[in-house]
């Protein structure tokens, strides 16, 4: 929590209390993950094994293979147009891929049998441009997949939202809509949102890449927070600083291959492969 | 010019004994809203299906959508309405065909029928526009939350896609109630037919269609201002 740029209110103070709470309060104490199934520690979550993609002629994977055991923040990295979009968008399916299976959770992505929508409810997604639903308030936002996916009661939907919305420091906005927040609050929304569906895992496409830089950090806390809490995640993003700090594996891609699968320290310390030297020399430079 | 101008004419008895000009002209109105309306229904939820089946994934629901789009909306209303009309009927199975002709108030649903498909196909065309004018995300993230594709469409796409094509439909909507007029070649009695005969009983040519004309203006004032307030209603805050 020391990471927080506004001081945390004093702990006998109610969390939202929309006359007297500031506005916006950023991260707050409490666990934003709740309900995860226990599972064996090292178990994997995610299992991509050699899958491989092609827009008509046009090959953008290449024999991809890696996993994601539960618990475990792996951040993927590369230069734009190295496939990492792409290659976490397969993990729930938003893309197709022709090749190779991805597993979630024990269940085959790439199956006739999967109940797609089933499995995406369980993977939460955080995308770039928040994609929050403009014509919906907050709390709407927040509730309205629990409620027609997961067919929650429309009460509990709402307390499981507010209470996210809560702690992610935004409580006094749940009236309002998306367009009224800044960038950096629409994203602690999305990922919020995510959360409340109770995901098994958590994937995040370039959360802070479209918002102004003194945004990036408050969402950065939100993930980091995430992380420290046993969420297991996947994460494409071009902040080497939240990867130095809660990473455990740095994948690094190019022209649609896995050039590069190392824990943090060999990462940062010693890549391996020219390609993930130039492309840390630069991106580290400034 | 050599014209004798009688605006009192409307309150002169019309020789068909139902009331006075004005009654004609106004039961004419009251076909012509009437038809736009129920046209209307027809052309708002099946354009609605057919741009929604232009944006799917599926290449079939893409040909389906696409053949419907451009056979209702390049042939003309005119000759739609005469296929309707008088074409349909005799390549129905005989007793069909003879029960399609014999149904009391035929122009009258024959018109809905017609205008109805006409307009969804442009309807069809604003809804697509529409869905396609939101950002590619949006579909990505509905469908990241585990809605199933029709969920994506009823809870995202298009309450904002309708939001963004609301004044264009307006257009449409104005569209589809003057096309109403075209009706009046299968003998539907709404406003212009009325005006016509209204001119055919007492000549007086300028009168009826004036009335005509300032009747259709002041309807479609109405929708505009309707139309107004349903975009401030529906205006969603902190959009521009």
């Amino acid at each position: 929590m020391t990471s927080s740029p506004m001081p945390a209110p004093t702990a006998g103070q109610p969390a939202v209390d929309a006359d007297h709470a500031p506005k916006d309060a950023g991260l707050q104490p409490g666990s934003l993950v709740s309900g995860l199934p226990k599972a064996a520690p090292g178990e994997t979550m995610i299992a991509i094994d050699a899958i491989s993609k092609w827009y008509g002629e046009f090959q953008v994977l290449t024999n991809c293979t890696t996993k994601v055991a539960k618990g475990e923040v792996v951040v993927v990295c590369g230069p734009s147009g190295s496939g990492k979009s792409t290659l976490i968008k397969c993990v729930n399916a938003l893309e197709p891929f022709q090749k190779g299976q991805i597993t979630v959770a024990g269940t085959k992505v790439l199956d006739k049998s999967t109940n797609l929508p089933k499995l995406r409810s369980r993977v939460g997604m955080v995308f770039q441009h928040f994609e929050l639903f403009p014509h919906l308030t907050i709390t709407e936002n927040l509730t309205i997949a629990q409620r027609k996916v997961l067919k929650r009661d429309g009460e509990d939907a709402k307390k499981r939202g507010l209470d996210l919305l809560a702690r992610v420091g935004l409580g006094a906005h749940a009236h309002k809509y998306p367009g009224q927040l800044s960038g950096g609050q629409q994203q602690r929304v999305a990922i919020a949102r995510a959360l409340a569906m109770n995901p098994v895992v958590m994937l995040f496409d370039e959360p802070t890449s479209a918002l102004d830089p003194e945004m990036v950090g408050e969402v950065l806390d939100v993930m980091v927070e995430l992380a420290k809490e046993g969420m297991t995640m996947m994460v494409v993003t071009h902040e080497m600083g939240f990867a130095r700090k809660v990473a455990d594996r740095v994948i690094f891609m190019d022209r649609g291959e896995i050039v590069e699968d190392a824990t943090k320290d060999e990462f940062f310390g010693s890549p391996r492969s020219e390609r993930a030297q130039t492309f840390l020399s630069k991106i580290l430079q400034h | 010019m050599n014209y004798n101008w009688n605006w009192s004419i409307f309150f002169d008895q019309s020789p068909e004994g139902t009331g006075t000009y004005a009654d004609m002209l106004l039961s004419g109105l009251q076909w012509t809203i009437v038809t736009a309306l129920c046209a209307w229904v027809i052309a708002f939820f099946l354009g609605s299906l057919v741009g929604v089946l232009r944006t799917l994934p599926s290449k079939t629901a893409n040909a389906i959508g696409t053949t419907y789009v451009e056979i209702f909306r390049n042939v003309p209303l005119l000759v739609q309405m005469f296929l309707w009309y008088f074409v349909l009927p005799e390549v129905l199975p005989r007793q069909l065909g003879d029960a399609v002709k014999q149904m009391p108030d035929a122009p009258f649903y024959t018109a809905v029928v017609c205008l109805g498909f006409f307009t969804a196909s442009r309807v069809a065309e604003q809804v697509r526009a529409g869905i396609q004018a939101l950002p590619r995300g949006q579909r990505m993230a509905g469908t990241a939350m585990g809605f199933t594709t029709y969920q994506t469409y009823r809870y995202v796409l298009l309450p904002n896609a309708y939001r963004i094509i609301l004044p264009p439909l307006t257009s449409e909507f104005l569209n589809n109630l003057k096309n109403t007029s075209v009706a009046l070649t299968i003998g539907l009695l709404e406003l212009t037919g009325r005006a016509r005969s209204m001119q055919e009983f007492s000549f007086q040519v300028f009168e009826a269609f004036t009335a005509a004309t300032i009747l259709y203006v002041l309807i479609n004032l109405v929708v505009v201002v309707a139309a107004t307030f349903l975009e401030r209603a529906v205006a969603i805050p902190g959009q521009r």
